[in-house]
């Protein structure tokens, strides 16, 4: 049986990302534990969209982090927030 | 566009000058409380991701350069390693440090200091991110990618041997004012050192999973 980061890495490799953008991904899902990876497991069988939009999501976040900048994490959370309402709709 | 007022500016300096990645994960947790059903599950997956990205390791050097510059030092430095622990995916990075510092003493010139930087942290970057040593295996799904599978004590190695590296790199630029010449290697031995400092935490949170063994320090 399939461990979700098996998952994960089967449905990011099927995506249209770029080769290095798929790296990069499974690199960083590669620090979670498994069971955390359940939610991403089911949220990119279930659609695959998201797999893209997860993927400008952490690329932004990555950004952040590096610079400390907390005017555009206030921006981020602004976008994730009206994302999330549009799914609820 | 509306222009901000002067107050607004002030704020927002403030807030970047004070980012705090702890805080600002917790804020997004927060924000997402109110939401259900699936918007609630996209929200769980957008938070996993908020701290991935942000590393513990990375949480926490983001505090200790806000508190004071040699804190992260000193975080490295009680990191103790069990020798008996490192494996040969770890003992490359100390036989690489030990000839740099046996060829430290045949640096006499700008030219000199050039070449040792060239040859050996040139050397330790490229079997970072290009493993060939010790517990290696070729990824999956992208085989041209070889990733390494470290013991926690390799990775305090490798990064208390990034470490080293960059203080002789700041001896070497103080000497000889290498200015621009080693910025993309002070970047990688930086970047290096973060990886595998939060790759440590990481690993020791969960050390008996043994299917997150391999990893990748990729610049």
């Amino acid at each position: 049986m399939k461990t979700n980061f098996e998952k994960v890495k089967d449905l990011i490799a099927q995506s249209n990302l770029s080769l290095p953008d798929q790296i990069d991904l499974i690199d960083l899902f590669l620090k979670a534990n498994d069971s955390e990876l359940e939610s991403v497991a089911d949220l990119f069988l279930s659609d695959s969209s998201w797999i893209e939009k997860i993927n400008v999501n952490y690329k932004a976040k990555q950004a952040i982090f590096r610079a400390g900048d907390s005017k555009t994490w206030k921006q981020i959370l602004e976008t994730e927030e009206k994302e999330l309402g549009n799914v609820n709709e | 566009m509306q222009q901000k007022n002067s107050e607004e500016e002030v704020v927002d300096s403030i807030e970047s000058a004070d980012f705090k990645p702890e805080q600002a994960l917790n804020k997004e947790k927060t924000l997402f409380e109110r939401f259900s059903g699936k918007a609630k599950k996209i929200a769980r997956v957008m938070t996993l991701v908020s701290a991935l990205s942000a590393a513990p390791g990375l949480v926490q050097e983001a505090y200790a350069e806000q508190k004071s510059p040699d804190v992260k030092v000193k975080q490295v430095e009680k990191e103790s390693i069990n020798e008996a622990n490192v494996t040969e995916s770890g003992k490359w990075a100390k036989e690489i440090l030990d000839q740099a510092k046996s060829e430290l003493s045949e640096v006499k010139t700008r030219e000199d200091a050039i070449h040792f930087i060239n040859s050996n942290a040139g050397s330790f970057m490229r079997e970072c991110y290009f493993p060939t040593k010790g517990n290696i295996r070729q990824a999956e799904l992208v085989p041209t990618l070889t990733l390494r599978k470290y013991s926690v004590d390799d990775l305090r190695l490798i990064a208390q041997v990034a470490e080293q590296l960059k203080t002789i790199l700041q001896d070497l630029d103080s000497k000889y004012s290498m200015g621009g010449t080693i910025d993309k290697v002070k970047t990688n031995l930086d970047d290096i050192d973060k990886k595998a400092s939060s790759e440590t935490l990481y690993s020791s949170r969960k050390q008996a999973d043994a299917s997150s063994g391999y990893i990748i320090l990729r610049h």
